[in-house]
């Protein structure tokens, strides 16, 4: 009987690599995603007056990120898609290559996704002090490089927390069918009640906890370890499961 | 040696029972058909045997691992079905590509030159195949993996009749030069009995019957004769079949475990039951035939 030594971390790879072949579509959402976010974007995000005529309007690129954490729940969600299984167990796998694989290839396209970020940024920056008429302060501000890092890296860990976020997802939603049902239920659930159990300092106070240390180091710490968790649980839930039913 | 050993495995889909206890052992380097009725617990239990699916219990062994998420099985095996489909991303020539680098016996040369016969330009997107042709690349992408267990589900679901013997001498002469463990499942027993050793008929989840396809064409008989004195000789005997014919004669179908000098004595007629019917007839609910839901009210 032949049985070859199964090498696991070359049949990952290929797994991987077969993954970002294969899901390359995915790639046109973010286009479509950013384009949507960029319009909404161009209105401005705030303006103030300080009388004397003087009007200020700030653009930011947060809703470029927003929308990109969207689409990279949405990618988390659909690599698990059935059709995706079907392809994948075509090839070589197990459960544990299909996660690992999945999980590298969520980390590429949070990559891919921070790069976009940056670009859609520095592209409203130009279309809004060419049309808004107005003058840029834009050149006014310095960033040191250190600090232009410390910004790209927040924005790739909030981009990885979503994709994290979306897989774990998926695979709760592999459980059970119900489940997609009941997600939105308990989140907007969760919503209208916790506020009435808990004070809303609690709340202001974990989520500041996690999501806005002060601390660069400390932010990216809890925020890996977020995701860790996440990824995790995905692969200890999604391991028993059946890939066909 | 067994390639796949199979004990009291039990599978069950909410209540109903889709293998009820099913024990069987498939040797190594040889092709077996498992046949069976719709809903018999073929599909079940081949993916069981890819490790797809899990056994709710009983023991499986294959290629001396449990195959349930195993990796060792995955590579030593491949599930061909109607069902798998690949993204619109890849063309047919990235298919077989990705499969390259996957499969360690990979056989690019044959599966180019496949493709190339069955008319399927390597450019193509595989969701854009007509079925029968979806079929045919699986079936191919199957042959080329030259796994130590290859299994085919239904694999000529929508091929049309030349295409379905085409594929059939293909997997025979492979699998004459390169021998392996092969399992086909298929309702058109008749087609694939040429290319079988093994007949391994499931019904209602259980294993009916397990023999050397010799074995199973020699193992019913059919029997003309006068209806009183067939009525009486078969008395003591399993009938599997039975028709009257005409008001004076009756045709039976019983096993094969009679002389046939008896028969001649007494004036019956004999005909062999082919493979085919042979499973039929073992698997028939023995209520009748189609033609009593019509007359009977």
């Amino acid at each position: 009987m032949s049985s070859q030594g199964v090498k696991f971390w070359s049949i990952v790879w290929n797994q991987f690599l077969l993954k970002l072949k294969a899901n390359t579509d995915m790639l046109t959402g973010l286009a479509i995603f950013q384009v949507i976010a960029l319009i909404f974007s161009f209105g401005g995000n705030g303006s103030f007056n300080y009388g004397s005529g003087v009007e200020f309007n700030i653009y930011t690129s947060d809703l470029i990120v927003i929308f990109t954490m969207i689409w990279l729940i949405v990618i988390g969600v659909q690599v698990l898609r059935p059709a995706g299984a079907l392809m994948t167990y075509s090839m070589i796998a197990n459960r544990k290559v299909d996660h690992l694989s999945n999980i590298i290839w969520l980390i590429v396209m949070t990559g891919i996704a921070t790069v976009a970020v940056l670009l859609a940024n520095v592209l409203l920056q130009l279309i809004t002090s060419y049309f808004s008429g107005g003058v840029s302060l834009l050149p006014e501000v310095q960033l040191s490089i250190g600090e232009y890092v410390v910004g790209v890296c927040t924005i790739g860990l909030y981009l990885l927390l979503a994709s994290a976020c979306g897989y774990f997802l998926g695979v709760l939603s592999q459980w059970n069918e119900l489940v997609k049902v009941f997600i939105p239920i308990l989140l907007i659930g969760a919503l209208l009640i916790v506020p009435n159990m808990v004070s809303e300092g609690v709340i202001i106070n974990v989520f500041t906890f996690i999501f806005l240390d002060e601390l660069f180091l400390l932010f990216a710490l809890k925020i890996l370890i977020v995701t860790g968790l996440l990824f995790f649980m995905s692969m200890r839930m999604g391991n028993r499961l059946e890939v066909r039913k | 040696m067994e390639a796949i050993k199979c004990t009291n495995v039990v599978k069950k889909y909410g209540g109903r029972l889709a293998l009820d206890h099913l024990s069987t052992e498939i040797p190594t380097n040889s092709i077996t058909g498992i046949v069976g009725r719709n809903g018999a617990g073929k599909t079940t239990l081949l993916k069981i045997i890819a490790g797809l699916t899990r056994e709710t219990s009983g023991d499986i062994q294959v290629l001396g691992a449990h195959p349930f998420n195993s990796l060792q099985v995955s590579a030593n095996s491949i599930f061909i079905d109607d069902v798998l489909s690949f993204p619109n991303t890849l063309t047919l020539l990235d298919i077989l590509k990705e499969g390259e680098r996957f499969y360690p016996n990979w056989q690019m040369d044959l599966a180019r030159r496949l493709l190339e016969y069955f008319e399927m330009p390597e450019q193509m997107v595989h969701s854009y195949l007509s079925k029968g042709k979806k079929s045919t690349f699986n079936a191919v992408f199957g042959l080329a993996t030259r796994s130590p267990l290859t299994i085919f589900d239904e694999p000529t679901t929508g091929m049309d009749a030349s295409v379905r013997s085409d594929f059939y001498r293909a997997l025979l002469k492979d699998y004459l030069a390169h021998p392996r463990t092969i399992l086909i499942s298929s309702h058109h027993v008749d087609e694939i009995e040429d290319l079988l050793e093994y007949v391994l008929l499931i019904d209602l989840g259980k294993t009916k019957l397990h023999k050397e396809i010799d074995d199973v064409r020699s193992f019913l008989i059919g029997i003309y004769g006068r209806t009183e004195l067939l009525e009486h000789w078969v008395k003591e005997r399993e009938v599997y079949y039975r028709r009257r014919i005409g008001d004076t004669e009756t045709y039976v179908v019983i096993e094969n475990h009679v002389e046939k000098e008896e028969l001649e004595k007494l004036g019956f007629k004999t005909e062999a039951i082919s493979c085919s019917d042979a499973c039929v007839y073992v698997t028939n609910q023995r209520k009748g035939g189609i033609d009593d839901v019509f007359t009977r009210r």
